[in-house]
C-alpha cells in the first residue's frame, strides 16, 4: 500500500482559471435551450414590435422622431427573468442529490458560484444586447436623414446599459437569496421580495398615512430597490433623454450589485448542503420574510376588502392588519414549508407579525413623531405650492410629451407666496387635520400642499370638507391663486386662433375680432381678480350668463422651464378653454355690450321642454371650478332623448313645459352642480338657428321647488342630502339593515317599497318635526327599505354616502 | 490517512455524529457498518468535503477536507443516491469532471467504458439506477482518486459487475494505493471485499479492527452437554455475549479467540463443544445487541 502525500493548499487556488471558464461554458451549455428560448422571446416582444411600429411610423421632422425602446417588455423581463434565472442556476443547492455532486467535487464554493453567476450574465446580457442593436440598426435605417446615427446609437446603448444594470442587480440579489434558500419556492418567493420590499415598505407607510390620515408624504421611493428603478425607468423611458439622477441612481445599485456578490459569496460559505430541499426550514430571514408578507397582505386586505365595508378606516386598518398579517405569514409558511408543520412554532413569529402591522396605523395614530399633525410655522413657509384637484373640471394642457398637440387634466399647480394666501393655507390644513369632518358632497376634489421650508419641503394632502368651503373660496378669490388658475392669464393675443362667445345655454352669439383681444383679456382678468369669496360660489346672486371660448394656434411649441414656448418666446401653460361670464364680470359684459353681444339675453326661442331628474352619482359632488369643460360645446347637437340613457342612468324625470316656468329654470341654472342637493336639468330647443338642441344644466334643489311648487308637474322627492341624513341617523342605531341601489323608478313605488315617513311612523322615529310641508310630503312619496329589508336609495344617495 | 477528531455533526436537534475520533489508515478497503441512521452517510459526506463539521475536525494527511480543492481533487465521492444531472450523458459528465479533476485518465475511461456495458452516449434519464451507479464508479475510478468514498456502493448492481466492481477496486488498491471507504448495510459483501471494518453506532464508533483480527475475537461455540449447564455457569468461564439454549444444546457467542474459549469450556464436559466462523452480519447484530439495539424488535 502506498501513501500519498497530498499538496494542497486552500488560499493558493486561482479563482480565474481554466476550471471557471469551462464550467461556466457547462453550465450555459446546460442551459443553452432555455437561453435560446429568452432569445426568440425577446426578439418577439422587442424587434418585431419595433420593425412593425417603424412601418407605421413616418415622422416627418426631428421633433416627431420617437426613438423605440420596448421599455415596458425590458421592465417586464427585468423583474421576472433575473429571478427565475437565479432560481435555475442556484437550483443545485435546493436538491439532495445535486447538492452532493457539486459540493464533492475539488471546486470551492468561490468558483462554483462565479461560474454560474457569470454564466447568468451572459444568460442575460447577450440576448437583449443582440436584439437592442437589430432595434437599433432598423431605427438608424428608419430615421435615416432625421436624427444622426450616433444620436440613435448613443441614446439607445444608454438606454441599453441603464437595463443591462437593472437586469443584472435583480440577479445578483436574487443569487444571494439563491445560495442561502433551502428550495426553489423559497428562492423566488424571497428573491421578488427582497428586490422589492424597500419599496413596498415605504409605499405602505406612505398610503396608510395618506388614508388614514391625509399626511402626503411626497419622497420618492421608487429608487430605494430595484424593481422600483425599473419601474420608474420604464415609466419614464419615453422623454428620450436620461435624466442625471437616473444615472447616478443605477451607479448606486450597480455599486451595491457588485458589494452583492462580496456577500453573495459570504453567504453561500455558510450555506449548510444538509437544508437542500428542505421544507419549512427557519431562519431569521425566513421568518423576515414570513412577516413582511403578513406586512403586504394587510395592506393588500385593508385596501381592497375591508376599507370598502367599514365606514372607519383605522378600524379597516386594524382589521386588516389582524387577519391580513397572519394569512399572509401563514400563505408563506405553507407555500416555503409544504404544509403548516411548524405552526406551534411560529405562533410567537405570527404575533410579532400582527404587531409589525399594527405598528404603522398605530405609529401614526400616535401622531407618528409628529408627522400627522405639523403644520409649519408661517414665518418658516417660504412658498406653497399647491395642486388642487377637482373631480370633473378638465382644463386643457399642452402636452410635455408630444410637443404640438394637448391633452386634459382635473388638477392645477398653484404656487403661492403672499402672507394671506399662505395663512389660508395653514388654517385649511389645520382643519384638515382635525376629526369627524363631513366630507359628503366633495368627494374627488382635493388639495395637495408642498411647502417650501428654509431647509427642506413637507408635503400633505387632504380631501376638502364642507364646513372649509368659506377658506376655499376666500383662497381661490386671491390674485396670485387667480393669476394661476384661469387659462386667461397665460394667453397673449398673439397665440389666440379665435374667441367665440356664447349664451348661457351654449348658443353661439358671435366671434370676437383678433385686433379685440388685448382689451377683452384685460377685461376679462379685472373682473376674474374682483370676484369675491361671498360671490364665487353664490350663483343665486352672480349667475352665469354666457361663456368665452378662448382657441390657441395650433403651432409648434416647444417645452420650457415650467412651461412651453410658443412662436417668439411666450410662455403658455394651459391650452384651449371655456371662460364662465357671470353677471359681475361689468367689464367684460360692457365691452361685449360695446360690441353688440349681449350673451346675457338667454336665446329662449324654440325652448319647448324641461327635463328634471334626481342626481346620480356624477351629479352629487360640489366641482372646486371656476371654468368649465371647453369641450362641453359641441354637445348642443343632440337630441337629449338620444343622449339621455347613456348621460343619465336612470328614467324617472318630469317633464316641464310651462313657459314662465321654463323661462325661470333657465335662468336659475348653472353649468355645473353648485351644491350637493342640486337636480340635473335637460333644456330641449328646436328652433330655426339652432335645430334640435339639448344642454345639461343644474339647479338648487330647492330654487327648482319653489319655481314648481304651484304646479303639479313635479313630484318633490327628497334630496340625496335629506334622505342621506335619516340613512345616517337610523344606520347608526339599527345595523341589521344592508344597503341596497334602486333601480330606475324603483325609487319613486312606495306601494312596493316601505316610503321614509311610513318606516319612521312604524319605528316611533321623530323625523317629522322641523320639515317643510314640501319635505314632509316628500318623506311619503321617497321609498326607503323594500321588503327584503334593505335600504334602499337611488343611486345618488350611495355615492353621496361614502 | 484520514482522521477525524471529537467530529460532531449536529442537524438541527439531531445529533448525527458525537465527538467521532478515529483514523484510517491510508490503501485499505474500509468498510463502515451501522444501523440506520447510525451516521455513516453524514461521515462520508464530511469526508467528501460536501457537509462541514459542527465541531472538530475531519482531515487527510492533518489537512481539513471542507472547501479545500487541492484535497478534494484526490478523491471521489459515490453517494447512495446518484443525481440525474438533465440532459446529460455519461460522456458530458466526464468532459466535466476531466475539466475539473487533475488526474483526470482519458485512457482509464476509454478503458472502463469497454468493460462495462454501458452507451457512454446515452443519457442518464435513460438509464437504470443500477446503470446510473455503474456510470458513477467509471466515472469515480478515471478521476483516479487516492480516496473512492462509496455509500451503498453495490446497491442496484446486478451481480456479475458486483464481482467485476469488487475486482477493479481491488487491483486500484493494488496499483496506486487507493483508499477505499465503503458505508454498506450489505455486511456479506463487505466480508469479502474489507480490510477494516468500524462499527458506527449513535453517533459514535463503536469498535474498528482489521476484519481477521475481528473475526479472531469473537468465538460462536455449538454446545452440548447432559444436562445443559445454566447460563450463570458458561458466564462464570468465558465473556458470554449471547446464548441460546434449546434441549441440551447451546449456542454460545463470546468475546475471545475461539480456541481459548472452547478450551475454557471444556471443564463443562461436554458432549460437544465446537467452534463455528463467525459472519460480520453476526458479529454486527452480536455487537448492537451488546449496545442494548434490541433486533428482536426489527427481525421477524
Amino acid at each position: 500500500m502506498t501513501t500519498t502525500t497530498l499538496s494542497s493548499n486552500k488560499s493558493s487556488e486561482k479563482l480565474f482559471d481554466r476550471k471557471l471558464f469551462s464550467m461556466m461554458a457547462g453550465c450555459l451549455r446546460q442551459n443553452g435551450i432555455l437561453m435560446a428560448m429568452y432569445t426568440v422571446g425577446l426578439v418577439l416582444i422587442t424587434v418585431l414590435p419595433t420593425f412593425y411600429d417603424l412601418r407605421q411610423y413616418t415622422p416627418t421632422n426631428t421633433q416627431d422622431v420617437e426613438l423605440f425602446t420596448s421599455s415596458f417588455f425590458y421592465a417586464a423581463t427585468g423583474i421576472i427573468v433575473p429571478v427565475l434565472l437565479a432560481a435555475i442556476l442556484f437550483h443545485y443547492l435546493h436538491n439532495r442529490l445535486s447538492v452532493d455532486f457539486y459540493h464533492s467535487m475539488p471546486v470551492s464554493r468561490n468558483k462554483l458560484f462565479l461560474s454560474r453567476y457569470f454564466a447568468g450574465i451572459v444568460f442575460l446580457v447577450v440576448p437583449i444586447t443582440v436584439c437592442r442593436l437589430i432595434c437599433i440598426v432598423m431605427q438608424c435605417f428608419a430615421f435615416n436623414g432625421l436624427m444622426s446615427v450616433v444620436k440613435i446609437a448613443s441614446y439607445l446603448l444608454m438606454d441599453l446599459l441603464i437595463w443591462i444594470i437593472l437586469h443584472l442587480t435583480v440577479f445578483t440579489f436574487s443569487c444571494m437569496i439563491a445560495v442561502t434558500s433551502s428550495n426553489a419556492a423559497e428562492s423566488i418567493i424571497y428573491s421578488i421580495a427582497i428586490n422589492g420590499c424597500l419599496t413596498g415598505i415605504v409605499y405602505i407607510f406612505f398610503s396608510l398615512a395618506n388614508m388614514l390620515y391625509g399626511v402626503e408624504l411626497n419622497m420618492s421611493f421608487s429608487f430605494l430597490s430595484p424593481y422600483g428603478m425599473i419601474s420608474c425607468y420604464q415609466s419614464m423611458s419615453y422623454a428620450q433623454t436620461i435624466p442625471n439622477y437616473m444615472m447616478i441612481w443605477c451607479s448606486i445599485w450597480a455599486l451595491l450589485a457588485i458589494a452583492g456578490v462580496f456577500v453573495s459569496l459570504h453567504l453561500y460559505h455558510r450555506f449548510h448542503s444538509e437544508w437542500a430541499q428542505q421544507w419549512g426550514r427557519q431562519s431569521a430571514f425566513s421568518q423576515l420574510m414570513k412577516l413582511l408578507a403578513g406586512f403586504l397582505t394587510s395592506f393588500i386586505l385593508f385596501v381592497s376588502l375591508f376599507n370598502p365595508i367599514f365606514e372607519d378606516q383605522v378600524q379597516s386598518c386594524l382589521i386588516g392588519a389582524l387577519v391580513g398579517g397572519p394569512l399572509g405569514f401563514l400563505l408563506v409558511e405553507g407555500i416555503t414549508g409544504k404544509g403548516f408543520g411548524n405552526l406551534g412554532k411560529n405562533l410567537k413569529y405570527i404575533a410579532l407579525t400582527v404587531l409589525v402591522c399594527l405598528t404603522c396605523p398605530v405609529f401614526l395614530f400616535f401622531n407618528g413623531f409628529g408627522i400627522v399633525s405639523r403644520i409649519p410655522d408661517l414665518q418658516d413657509i417660504e412658498k406653497i405650492e399647491l395642486t388642487i384637484r377637482s373631480q370633473d373640471a378638465t382644463y386643457e394642457i399642452l402636452d410635455w410629451n408630444n410637443p404640438g398637440t394637448s391633452s386634459t387634466r382635473n388638477y392645477l399647480y398653484i404656487t403661492l407666496s403672499s402672507e394671506r394666501s399662505k395663512e389660508i393655507v395653514r388654517e385649511l390644513h389645520q382643519r384638515a387635520i382635525e376629526e369627524g369632518k363631513d366630507y359628503s358632497g366633495l368627494r374627488g376634489n382635493s388639495l395637495s400642499i408642498c411647502y417650501t421650508l428654509p431647509h427642506s419641503e413637507m408635503n400633505r394632502g387632504y380631501s376638502f370638507a364642507l364646513s372649509d368651503l368659506p377658506l376655499i373660496q376666500e383662497l381661490f378669490c386671491q390674485p396670485e391663486f387667480v393669476e394661476q388658475s384661469q387659462a386667461v392669464f397665460s394667453y397673449t393675443p398673439q397665440i389666440l386662433q379665435s374667441v367665440s362667445c356664447y349664451d348661457k345655454l351654449g348658443t353661439y352669439c358671435d366671434e370676437i375680432d383678433a385686433e379685440k383681444y388685448q382689451q377683452l383679456l384685460t377685461a376679462v382678468q379685472t373682473d376674474l381678480l374682483n370676484l369675491t369669496p361671498e360671490l364665487l360660489n353664490d350663483y343665486e346672486k352672480d349667475p352665469v350668463v354666457g361663456y368665452l371660448e378662448w382657441v390657441l394656434k395650433p403651432t409648434v411649441i416647444t417645452p420650457g422651464e415650467g412651461s412651453f414656448i410658443i412662436e417668439n418666446g411666450d410662455q403658455v401653460t394651459f391650452g384651449n378653454s371655456a371662460l364662465v361670464i357671470r353677471s359681475s364680470y361689468q367689464n367684460t359684459l360692457s365691452l361685449l355690450k360695446s360690441w353688440g353681444m349681449q350673451p346675457q339675453n338667454t336665446y329662449l326661442d324654440g325652448i319647448h321642454t324641461v327635463s328634471v331628474f334626481m342626481p346620480d352619482s356624477y351629479d352629487m359632488n360640489i366641482n372646486l371650478r371656476s371654468t368649465i369643460d371647453y369641450r362641453s360645446f359641441g354637445l348642443g347637437e343632440k337630441n337629449y332623448r338620444d343622449i339621455m340613457p347613456s348621460e343619465h342612468g336612470d328614467t324617472v324625470f318630469w317633464d316641464i313645459t310651462d313657459p314662465q316656468q321654463m323661462e325661470a329654470l333657465v335662468a336659475a341654472c348653472t353649468p355645473f352642480p353648485t351644491s350637493s342637493s342640486c337636480n340635473p336639468i335637460y333644456i330641449q330647443s328646436d328652433s330655426e338657428k339652432n335645430g334640435n338642441s339639448c344642454r345639461k344644466m343644474y339647479i338648487e334643489n330647492s330654487v327648482l321647488l319653489s319655481i314648481v311648487k304651484d304646479s303639479q308637474e313635479i313630484s318633490y322627492l327628497l334630496n340625496a342630502e335629506e334622505l342621506d341624513q335619516f340613512f345616517k341617523i337610523h344606520k347608526k342605531s339599527d345595523s341589521e339593515y344592508s344597503t341596497g341601489t334602486l333601480s330606475s323608478g324603483d325609487f319613486v313605488d312606495t306601494s312596493t317599497y316601505l316610503s321614509v315617513a311610513e318606516f319612521a311612523r312604524q319605528n316611533n322615529l321623530d323625523w317629522f318635526t322641523g320639515k317643510t310641508p314640501e319635505q314632509l310630503d316628500a318623506m311619503e312619496r321617497t321609498a326607503f327599505i323594500s321588503p327584503d329589508g334593505q335600504y334602499s336609495t337611488y343611486d345618488g344617495v350611495e355615492s353621496y354616502h361614502w | 490517512m484520514i482522521q477525524s477528531e471529537n467530529l460532531t455533526k449536529r442537524f438541527n436537534n439531531t445529533l448525527a455524529l458525537d465527538s467521532l475520533t478515529t483514523s484510517i489508515e491510508d490503501g485499505k478497503i474500509y468498510g463502515l457498518v451501522g444501523s440506520n441512521g447510525a451516521g455513516k452517510s453524514t461521515f462520508l459526506r464530511l469526508l467528501a468535503g460536501v457537509y462541514r463539521p459542527t465541531e472538530g475536525r475531519i482531515m487527510i494527511n492533518g489537512e481539513d477536507v471542507y472547501e479545500n480543492p487541492a484535497l478534494k481533487s484526490e478523491l471521489f465521492f459515490i453517494p447512495d443516491e446518484i443525481y440525474q444531472m438533465p440532459g446529460a450523458s455519461m460522456d458530458s459528465l466526464a468532459k466535466i469532471y476531466s475539466s475539473i479533476y487533475p488526474n483526470w485518465s482519458a485512457s482509464r475511461y476509454a478503458e472502463l467504458v469497454k468493460r462495462f456495458p454501458i452507451p457512454p452516449e446515452r443519457k442518464l434519464s435513460a438509464c437504470s439506477k443500477g446503470m446510473r451507479r455503474q456510470i458513477a464508479i467509471i466515472l469515480g475510478l478515471s478521476c483516479m482518486p487516492k480516496y473512492l468514498l462509496l455509500d451503498e456502493a453495490f446497491d442496484g448492481l446486478d451481480p456479475v459487475i458486483r464481482v467485476a466492481v469488487r475486482k477493479i477496486i481491488a487491483d486500484d488498491i493494488l496499483d496506486r494505493g487507493t483508499t477505499v471507504l465503503i458505508a454498506s448495510h450489505n455486511l456479506r459483501e463487505l466480508e469479502d471485499l474489507c480490510d477494516q471494518v468500524g462499527l458506527l453506532h449513535g453517533g459514535k464508533i463503536l469498535f474498528q479492527k482489521e476484519l481477521a483480527e475481528l473475526q479472531q475475537d469473537f468465538a460462536k461455540i455449538q454446545f452440548a452437554a447432559k444436562p445443559l449447564p445454566d447460563k450463570a455457569a458458561f458466564e462464570q468461564l468465558v465473556d458470554v455475549i449471547s446464548f441460546h439454549a434449546s434441549g441440551n444444546v447451546a449456542e454460545i457467542v463470546a468475546h475471545g479467540n475461539p480456541h481459548e474459549v472452547e478450551h475454557k469450556l471444556s471443564a463443562l464436559n461436554p458432549l460437544l463443544c465446537e467452534s463455528v466462523p463467525l459472519t460480520l452480519e453476526e458479529i454486527f447484530i452480536t455487537e448492537m445487541e451488546a449496545v442494548g439495539y434490541d433486533y428482536n424488535n426489527v427481525i421477524f
